[in-house]
């Protein structure tokens, strides 16, 4: 009987008398690269290492690619919301066949991976139909169910020409399953090795030694420990071989855990770091800026520190709980928040009211427009404490001994959970609910992401699921029926609402191609249906604030030039923040 | 002797065994399902839709058994004991356990058992001469200071640390193993880079710790003094610091060694605190994220480290004991 595994605590204890014998090793393979030739980021909040740091499938659930593994990632299409602008990068160019059912991708000509295979049709059909197949089977890879639900199959048509099949009219296909924004979109696979492979799901792709994992991108993995991992720059990058771009000028990109705050605010202020993930704290950046006067943001030293982001904070109502049944106890608890408050005192200002669920955006500007009339009268995100006092003993409430409204002897109210980015605003909102005579507790704890996904929490605090960019369709979609789920299976469309009325607006929108001008009175007759459900209260619209240090980098985005959104937890477009920043010197 | 050290052994089997048990069950008491808050948590922060998640969970929860009954789990998990085998992290997949401690384990033991002995040494000799009457004065009157610092907790002695001498002045880093942009690897540079991290930490823990040896020692080197031996030695004509650290600390440093080994096994729970305040990436740190996260396996790894390290600090100490004490040896005979 065999008593000891090759992998033993003992044996991994002893071979590891000194920090990280494999980082180690890894390390003094390494070339020397100056400071001001390295690009640092601060990445994931929350925690002093980072994670899955021996893990680059991306489609593994689970793994985290924020580690900095993103850095060796290149997509077909990057797309800026700033401009509404496509960003063909893999691909040159897409086309829709005339009725939406299928669309046509040609790649750029000359594009490899790192160990000298060229980037063909091949791998991205491959990425297709795997992801197509797993979706309809095991179901057990990440994307793979959304890949399932619009594509049929991918077929190669040449080397450099992939034709996908859709599984119905989908005029949107290319937006949104193809490019990368923010966090969507996915990484392509190299079909020479992956096709090889049986469980894919458990596929690490992660092997220094193999070169692994593969990639196409200008960087490499080079080391992977969990306090960094180190990309170096690959001189012999396709793109700059082809001609398609200039090499860009990071010679490593080192990826750290930024563990907190304030140890944000430390390492930016000691230009430590170049950029770093969300800090919200409007205060603390304006006093890192004046510490260190070459950090700047998004908007530079003006209100409002940073970009504005596609994650409007509302107070979502848990609709599969019996406590909301009433409309009317919904609105009253609207009328109780006194949100132009939250936004002074949680942002000194440097934010905006939000009486809608879509971000504000240009692009969506008109269709807010039209439904203006809607907004007013429904008077959501409205402070009006008689009116909810009003509302509430209309619906039977009266005021307890604790001043809480009650009805039967249940208080109306329960706990509100968050995750840590609302952690400014959520004691506020709690403070001005308790005023009201509403009984609500704000928690923010790591279990917080899954109670509220599972919808076992009376009201959650969150940005928008799903929010829109250019088009109404995906704010609407969180909405839809479609995506109801009951109590203990996970969603991020807190509210739970069905509306069949509603959900046949949105259907209709959805075959219709963006900019269509039957667009319009569908948003507006869906919004009409909204406020009268009240799903939940709008709060306000969300800012990215993230320190940028120019001490050796610049070319930030910013709102002269705002070429990308700069937050590096938008893992699927942080590595064209890396291609286009210029050394200082 | 035989006889002592198979008893010990199985009493740390027995102790190996009943934590093992407690340390499996008390994670299980929470409603908590980390495979699903892991997916979520991921999503929720920018990782994507949650498009299918449900098929995911169950897919991933039959991969870590955590689909079968407790019973099954359970037996699982000590067979996997047994053969040493901690199994893959769930926060990590597909990283074992194993691998995990690993990396961190060093850092640990570095800091913290390198800081424990420090203070163990400085913190018992700064005792016995401050019972010592012959001492210089200065030994009596530092030692109310260090009595101070004991009072106070290493992890707010190590934040007025940062406050001061990283953020203020700026003469040390404010927390991690090494710099940013250090890249590990087997060199003097890299070395000294951890040792420089390393110092404000163990500052931190050797000053609040100095008091707590110094009290114990200056107790017992007091309770010496009075005993024959010493006057015999005296009256012998033996030189003073023949009597001081032969018949005086070598009698007095026994219960010493005992809190000593015990701090040391202790080292790995001790270390939470102080590793979150300086963002050390030890074995505090992996245990602190894994509790954070339910990552079940990576919890059981570290606690079985700390059993481990707990029960080998006692069955050394019963070992080093007939050496420093001949009596003790004596009585196992």
């Amino acid at each position: 009987m065999q008593i000891f595994k090759r992998r033993t605590l003992l044996a991994g204890g002893a071979a590891a008398s000194l920090p990280g014998t494999r980082a180690l090793a890894q390390g003094a393979a390494l070339k020397e690269v100056p400071r001001n030739r390295t690009y640092i980021v601060a990445s994931t909040v929350d925690g002093p290492v980072l994670t899955n740091v021996n893990n680059a499938n991306f489609f593994g659930p689970g793994v985290d690619l924020r580690n900095g593994m993103m850095y060796a990632t290149e997509p077909l299409f990057w797309y800026n919301f700033f401009k509404d602008e496509h960003i063909p990068w893999l691909a040159e160019s897409y086309a829709y066949n005339d009725d939406f059912t299928a669309m046509t991708i040609k790649l750029r000509p000359g594009a490899a991976w790192s160990d000298g295979h060229p980037f063909t049709a091949r791998d991205v059909a491959f990425t297709y139909n795997m992801l197509i197949e797993n979706g309809r089977t095991k179901r057990n890879m990440r994307q793979a169910a959304l890949f399932a639900d619009r594509a049929t199959r991918a077929e190669v048509i040449d080397e450099l020409t992939v034709r996908i099949d859709f599984t119905r009219r989908d005029p949107r296909h290319v937006f949104a399953v193809t490019t990368n924004y923010f966090a969507y979109g996915p990484m392509w696979v190299p079909e020479h090795i992956w096709s090889k492979v049986e469980d894919k799901a458990g596929f690490t792709f992660f092997d220094l030694e193999k070169g692994w994992p593969l990639t196409t991108a200008a960087w490499k993995v080079v080391a992977s420990s969990p306090t960094q991992i180190i990309c170096d720059r690959r001189d012999d990058w396709w793109g700059a071989k082809s001609g398609f771009r200039k090499l860009p000028a990071p010679e490593r990109i080192i990826t750290v855990p930024s563990i907190s705050r304030d140890r944000i605010a430390q390492m930016a202020v000691s230009d430590a770091i170049d950029i770093s993930t969300d800090m919200q704290d409007v205060s603390l950046l304006q006093e890192m800026m004046r510490r260190n006067p070459k950090l700047t943001t998004f908007s530079g030293d003006k209100a409002p520190f940073g970009n504005l982001d596609w994650w409007p904070i509302s107070l979502f109502f848990n609709s599969t709980d019996a406590r909301w049944n009433d409309v009317r106890v919904r609105r009253a608890m609207g009328y109780a928040m006194n949100v132009k408050q939250i936004v002074d005192v949680a942002s000194g200002g440097a934010s905006d009211v939000s009486r809608t669920p879509f971000p504000n955006f240009p692009p969506l500007l008109p269709f807010i427009d039209s439904f203006k009339d809607i907004v007013e009268k429904s008077r959501v995100s409205a402070f009006d404490l008689a009116e909810s006092e009003r509302l509430m003993k209309e619906a039977g409430y009266e005021r307890d001994a604790g001043k809480f409204w009650a009805k039967d002897g249940k208080r109306a109210g329960g706990d509100i959970h968050g995750i840590s980015i609302v952690n400014q605003i959520g004691p506020l909102v709690q403070q001005q609910l308790r005023r009201g005579g509403f009984d609500v507790t704000f928690y923010s704890n790591p279990d917080s992401s899954r109670i509220m996904a599972s919808a076992q929490c009376p009201l959650m605090l969150s940005g928008h699921a799903g929010s829109s960019i250019s088009d109404p369709l995906a704010t609407l979609e969180a909405f839809h029926s479609k995506n109801f789920s009951p109590v203990g299976s996970a969603s991020f469309y807190y509210a739970h609402i069905r509306n069949p009325d509603f959900d046949a607006a949105v259907d209709t929108i959805y075959g219709l191609k963006p900019g269509d001008p039957a667009i319009k009175p569908l948003v507006r007759k869906a919004m009409e249906i909204w406020y009268a459900l009240v799903p939940e209260i709008p709060i306000q619209q969300y800012y990215h604030r993230l320190p940028m240090n120019r001490t050796y980098w610049t070319n930030w985005p910013s709102t002269e030039n705002p070429y990308m959104p700069p937050a590096p937890n938008h893992v699927t477009t942080s590595p064209y923040i890396a291609h286009m920043v210029q050394p200082t010197s | 002797m035989l006889r002592m050290i198979s008893a010990r052994v199985v009493l740390l089997l027995a102790m190996v065994w009943t934590a093992a048990t407690v340390n499996f069950v008390v994670p299980r008491l929470s409603d908590r399902d980390p495979i699903a808050e892991r997916l979520t948590q991921i999503a929720s922060q920018g990782g994507g839709s949650l498009a299918g998640i449900q098929d995911m969970v169950k897919s991933y929860q039959a991969r870590f058994g955590l689909d079968r009954s407790l019973w099954t789990q359970y037996l699982d998990y000590l067979n996997s004991i047994l053969h040493f085998d901690l199994g893959y992290s769930i926060n990590n997949y597909p990283t074992r356990v194993a691998d995990q401690i690993a990396y961190a384990l060093p850092w640990t033991i570095g800091l913290l058992g390198s800081a424990t002995l420090i203070a163990f040494v400085c913190g018992t000799l700064l005792g016995a001469l401050a019972a010592w009457p012959r001492a210089p004065k200065l030994f009596r009157n530092i030692l109310p200071l260090f009595m101070i610092l004991s009072a106070i907790p290493f992890y707010l002695v190590g934040l007025m640390l940062v406050y001061f001498l990283a953020f203020r002045f700026n003469w040390f880093p404010s927390g991690g193993g090494s710099e940013l942009t250090a890249v590990a690897g087997w060199s003097w540079t890299y070395a000294i880079d951890v040792l420089r991290h390393s110092l404000l930490p163990a500052f931190s823990i050797v000053i609040a710790s100095i008091g707590f040896w110094a009290i114990g020692m200056r107790g017992m080197m007091v309770s010496v003094q009075g005993e024959d031996y010493m006057l015999f030695a005296d009256a012998k004509g033996l030189r003073p610091r023949r009597i001081f650290f032969g018949y005086g600390m070598r009698n007095a440093v026994l219960p010493q060694v005992t809190a000593l080994a015990l701090s040391l096994g202790r080292i790995i729970t001790g270390s939470v605190l102080v590793e979150m305040v300086f963002a050390y990436p030890g074995i505090g740190t992996l245990l602190f994220e894994s509790i954070k996260l339910s990552d079940f396996f990576t919890i059981y790894g570290c606690v079985l480290v700390l059993v481990l390290a707990t029960g080998m600090s006692m069955i050394s100490v019963d070992l080093i004991y007939p050496l420093l004490d001949p009596r003790a040896g004596a009585a196992h005979e």
